[in-house]
């Protein structure tokens, strides 16, 4: 195991780096932790990571005193367990404009596009981390051979519910926005609604299946809750 | 009290001081982007309400009863009824009065002395465009409770739209930049870009950026972090930044020196200055220490200008004002 390693991020808080690469046991440590640092002294908030922890801590309690408790806090840390998972099965259009880098995808991973999409609903993928936007997963981890590169040139912009792909990921877009990820899928998938009970739909942990559906499928599950996925 | 939105352009939202405390959740804080403005506003109102950030754009109100209103934030010209208004300031404006801002650079801040009767989300009023919370303000009623009138006066402001000198904290990533990197990125002098929105700030220049660092793990990015895109233009996040990313950041902006870059008009020059955490810490000030400093800088509107007409006649302030500068 990786000794954990803290750096300052920003006057008010720091960052629990449990690795430079990420695998489930150092995603499993990272978000276990969180869990952990969120209940220390002078910590305001805490949140897990792909390979990491942020703490924000108030400036008056000062850094010291924060990395202080953090690091007794990672001397105790306990083995990483595995926490029981919600599963949730997500209609994905993986057809025409909905996937508009589908094939350029492919190609990068050494496949098909029609295996591409046999593998990319084969097995459900683990939120291994929120972030970017409100409620937004990075899913994974897919096969070795989808570390495929993010573009150097950002896609101007994909649209909500756009599953995209690349190092070994997929990231399910919350809202509108510009990305070096490619566009493999589209579902009506909603990370984030604030007119729901539960405004953020996933946690991390949370297991996630996409279901290959035809475009006539995905545009009438565009209106139903959730785009058609269900909890189970 | 009603205040009619009678007309505002793309980029006019109601700020406060955001949603902290939601990274876990993948949404970052938010709120006004020039958050020393909205310091600034309570320091002049005496209270901290939620205000009116002008992002570009201009904005025009009838206010509906009398009441104390507060200009902060990237000078603009305003008025009331045709009588210009100071900037970095607070009047009384009557019930019926127009008040008028034009559109200009930067993030202008409109604050009136009362509490906006607005449903809080997820405990703020404010709009965070890119998280997909309310949107740009548009013609409307905006209910306010508690309006009060008060004093006029003027807030000492040094000038934060020119660029200048501004100071950062070393990362998670910064040593992955190697000494050379970091020494090219302190000595040039780079300018603000106008692609800057409310989620960060552009400026052109580059930092040269190896392979290894373009496919390194995702991770967290605060607000006031330099992150080094693709093509190796640095990027300073702001209020609504995404909370993880790939892209390396080079190190943090000191929160005192954020509205410096938030606020630099394109084409301002901008130059990076590394300082120790421990210097980093000991120049940060809690909001009511910021607060109780600017009250210190606060001194009587001699005249207030919504009530003088023929305003050039006037000689202002001891006579050194030439009256056709401070206005703008």
């Amino acid at each position: 195991m990786n000794t954990p390693r803290i750096f300052p991020q920003g006057v008010d808080g720091l960052l629990v780096r449990f690795g430079d690469v990420l695998d489930d046991e150092t995603n499993a440590r990272a978000l276990q932790f969180a869990e952990v640092a969120a209940g220390l002294g002078g910590v305001l908030e805490a949140a897990g990571g792909l390979t990491s922890v942020y703490v924000r801590f108030d400036p008056v309690v000062g850094r010291a005193s924060v990395e202080q408790t953090v690091s007794a806090a990672l001397a105790n840390e306990g083995q990483a367990e595995a926490q029981p998972s919600r599963l949730w099965k997500v209609p994905c259009c993986f057809a025409g404009d909905y996937a508009p880098q589908l094939a350029e995808a492919a190609e990068l991973a050494g496949v098909t596009p029609g295996v591409a999409v046999t593998e990319l609903c084969a097995e459900p993928v683990r939120v291994m981390a929120i972030g970017f936007a409100p409620g937004q997963p990075y899913l994974g981890l897919l096969p070795d051979h989808w570390n495929i590169p993010r573009q150097t040139n950002l896609t101007a912009e994909v649209p909500q519910g756009a599953l995209t792909v690349a190092v070994r990921q997929l990231v399910l877009f919350a809202n509108p926005s510009p990305t070096g990820w490619r566009q493999v899928g589209r579902t009506g998938f909603r990370c984030f609604d604030m007119d729901r009970p539960e405004a953020f739909a996933l946690k991390p942990g949370d297991l996630m299946q996409f279901d290959a559906v035809s475009a006539v499928e995905f545009q009438s599950l565009l209106n139903a809750p959730m785009g058609g996925a269900v909890l189970s | 009290m009603i205040v009619e939105v009678l007309r505002a352009g793309r980029g006019v939202t109601i700020q406060d001081q955001g949603r902290a405390g939601l990274i876990a959740q993948g949404l970052s804080r938010g709120g006004a982007v020039d958050r020393l403005a909205l310091l600034e506003v309570e320091a002049l109102l005496k209270r901290r309400v939620s205000v009116i950030e002008l992002a570009g754009a201009g904005a025009s109100f009838r206010i509906g009863q009398g009441c104390q209103i507060a200009l902060t934030g990237a000078p603009r010209k305003a008025n009331a009824d045709g009588n210009p208004l100071r900037w970095n300031a607070s009047h009384n404006l009557a019930a019926g009065s127009v008040l008028t801002i034009t559109a200009g650079q930067g993030y202008a801040y409109v604050a009136f002395d009362a509490a906006l009767g607005r449903p809080e989300v997820i405990g703020s009023q404010s709009a965070h465009l890119k998280g997909g919370i309310g949107g740009h303000l548009e013609q409307c009623e905006l209910h306010f409770i508690d309006a009060r009138t008060g004093t006029s006066d003027l807030l000492d402001v040094v000038d934060r739209t020119a660029g200048g000198n501004v100071r950062f904290m070393a990362g998670p990533q910064t040593d992955a930049f190697g000494e050379e990197a970091l020494a090219a990125f302190t000595s040039q002098t780079f300018t603000k870009s106008a692609r800057s929105n409310r989620q960060g700030a552009g400026l052109d220049g580059t930092v040269a950026l190896d392979a290894s660092q373009l496919s390194r793990v995702s991770d967290f990015i605060t607000e006031g972090d330099i992150q080094i895109t693709g093509n190796g233009a640095p990027f300073v996040l702001l209020a609504e930044c995404q909370t993880i990313g790939g892209y390396p950041r080079i190190g943090t902006v000191l929160p005192c020196d954020i509205p410096i870059v938030a606020q630099a008009k394109p084409g301002a020059e901008l130059r990076f200055e590394l300082v120790s955490t421990d210097e980093a810490e000991a120049l940060w000030q809690s909001d009511v220490q910021q607060v109780a400093a600017l009250r210190s800088k606060i001194s009587p509107l001699l005249r207030d200008p919504a009530t003088m007409n023929d305003l050039l006649s006037y000689q202002l302030v001891s006579g050194f004002i030439r009256g056709d500068e401070e206005w703008l």
